[in-house]
């Protein structure tokens, strides 16, 4: 109940900015339409380029425009910048809960929020394309679709968190957010699907956790997996969470024992 | 002892840059770095209920001090417990006991009324409803701020702000509570009726207070123990009475006179600070105050006399100028 209570409340810190979540999910939204107007044009050349079709690639954007929204995050900025940099993250530290689930807490109801704005938004698409949305999922593979989902945004966000914890020893992570963000962008499946991505980068992008973040949990909720990838993709994601997990937790300990909190 | 301190030394590494063009292409390639002791070897400790001024000029090391005690920054070296556990552990039962306002940074929600701010703290520190109510209609009752909790916080006034952070600082009932420069930035009112909550809430709740400020108003309203620290150093721990008997070498005396009096007849019982013929200010020794005190009332038609201790900010800035070793 407490956590139910403290998630209510930082959800309505959402809602005092309401316009800020709606321009974010505009972002995903003008991205994924200037791939999906390319992809159109190749499509129109070869109906069937390694089993995607017109149609179900028209599907992967739509969905992505969600995934986006809802999955890939950017906690980084105001770690960097109001708990780092202006040295809020005193207050923080000095509260008997978590870091990790502080924020995580003030992150999940904006992902809440873009989420469902996404869905919005690709919902009217699909009438303006006349594009048909099909799902070819079962009781079982919508159920580890929904862990696929789960496990990439757990994947994401301590990511991210360690990301903006490199601030404690740089004191700046811009280029190296800029540099992650193109690397999202190639390999996570936003220009393309990361199946239709050149030799080298294809395998790149398996071997990177980017496409576990984004493109596997769209081609989960596709059902263009069968249940053994499906179950391939969780250990995958499994392995990386606890890979980053102790990155986050190292870097945690270390990083706060030579933190100073200038400033004040 | 509520907090113990035991050769507290806290270290920053600090990139030392020559100025100029090539100063920034050198550091490019090779940085100079060097230890700024920031706490050097610092001992004392603190009993239950106590409230002690932390004072020092800038960069003396009291907010590294508190930072260390609160868990926030690691230390180099030595021993700190507080309430028996290792602050930089900062275990969850005893970041429940502890409260730390700084006077320049602030906890609440920027947009969201304050009242929204307190209802987290109240879920993060787990308050019972009850317990809950009762602390915030005392403390917003006490700070008068009931009109402003359903406000939106960045429209608040510093004063107002700084009320808000203290209540959301008390929700919890800590038990020790460390306050850097809690007064900044606040007008005279504000500062006063701070001063007069920090006092109720430490008698009321026996709470151990740990004060920086560089308000002497604030340490000598509130304080009967003062650290003095300064480069790190601790100069002097102990009563602040006792600090100007040990430190002031000289009291003034003020005289005002029934009938003008004479410059001659005057000057003879000690250092004049200022004359006219209807008033008189000295400066003497501490030890002879007294003495000349009696000669002014005996020889002369004083309407009025007072005798009065130096300004302690003089004091202090003369420990902060010799260094006192005699501490």
């Amino acid at each position: 109940m407490r956590y139910l209570r403290l998630f209510s409340l930082y959800f309505q810190n959402v809602f005092s900015h309401r316009g800020r979540p709606l321009v974010y999910v505009s972002t995903y939204v003008i991205s994924a339409l200037i791939y999906l107007t390319f992809l159109q044009g190749v499509f129109h050349q070869n109906a069937n380029l390694n089993t995607w079709t017109l149609s179900t690639v028209t599907s992967y954007y739509f969905i992505l425009i969600v995934a986006a929204g809802t999955l890939m995050m950017h906690p980084e900025v105001p770690i960097f910048r109001d708990d780092i940099e202006k040295g809020e993250l005193a207050g923080r530290l000095l509260k008997p809960f978590s870091y990790y689930w502080q924020r995580f807490n003030i992150e999940l109801p904006v992902r809440i929020f873009q989420g469902v704005s996404g869905a919005v938004i690709a919902y009217l698409l699909t009438f303006i394309y006349h594009a048909n949305l099909q799902f070819h999922l079962t009781f079982f593979t919508a159920l580890l679709a929904f862990i696929v989902i789960l496990l990439a945004y757990f994947m994401c966000f301590t990511f991210k968190i360690i990301l903006a914890l490199t601030a404690l020893w740089t004191t700046e992570i811009r280029g190296a957010q800029e540099l992650t963000d193109i690397l999202v962008t190639i390999f996570a499946g936003y220009i393309v699907p990361v199946n239709l991505l050149p030799g080298i980068l294809e395998k790149v992008a398996y071997i990177l956790p980017f496409s576990y973040i984004i493109y596997y949990p769209v081609v989960a909720v596709q059902g263009r997996l069968a249940i053994q990838t499906l179950f391939s993709v969780i250990g995958i994601q499994i392995v990386w969470l606890c890979i980053l997990g102790v990155i986050f937790h190292l870097m945690w300990r270390k990083g706060l024992m030579q933190y100073s909190d200038f400033g004040q | 002892m509520i907090i113990s301190v035991n050769h507290l030394t806290k270290y920053y590494e600090v990139h030392q840059k020559e100025p100029g063009f090539s100063g920034s292409l050198k550091s490019l390639f090779h940085r100079k770095y060097y230890d700024a002791k920031a706490v050097d070897d610092i001992s004392f400790e603190i009993e239950e209920g106590e409230l002690v001024g932390f004072i020092g000029p800038n960069g003396a090391g009291k907010t590294t001090t508190l930072k260390c005690l609160t868990g926030l920054l690691f230390p180099t070296g030595g021993k700190v417990s507080v309430l028996g556990y290792t602050p930089f552990e900062r275990k969850h039962p005893y970041l429940k006991q502890i409260s730390l306002v700084m006077g320049q940074k602030n906890q609440l929600w920027w947009d969201l009324p304050a009242i929204d701010s307190f209802l987290l703290n109240k879920e993060i520190y787990e308050i019972p409803d009850d317990t809950y109510k009762k602390t915030i209609d005392e403390l917003s009752s006490l700070l008068d701020v009931e009109d402003i909790l359903q406000v939106q916080v960045r429209k608040l006034s510093l004063g107002q702000r700084m009320k808000c952070e203290l209540i959301a600082a008390l929700i919890h009932n800590p038990k020790i509570l460390f306050l850097d420069e809690p007064t900044i930035g606040l007008d005279v009112i504000m500062q006063q009726k701070l001063r007069e909550f920090i006092k109720t809430y430490n008698e009321k709740y026996n709470a151990t207070i740990i004060l920086t400020s560089h308000y002497m108003k604030d340490v000598e309203e509130l304080c009967k123990r003062i650290i003095i620290i300064d480069h790190g150093k601790i100069l002097y721990d102990g009563k602040l009475e006792s600090i100007v008997k040990k430190y002031a070498k000289s009291k003034t005396i003020t005289a005002v006179f029934e009938k003008p009096v004479a410059l001659e007849k005057v000057k003879i019982l000690g250092e004049l600070v200022s004359f006219d013929p209807r008033k008189a200010i000295f400066s003497v020794p501490r030890n002879k105050s007294n003495v000349i005190a009696s000669k002014l009332l005996e020889n002369f038609p004083v309407e009025d006399i007072n005798i009065e201790e130096p300004n302690i900010e003089e004091i202090i800035r003369d420990v902060f100028s010799n260094k006192a070793s005699s501490v």
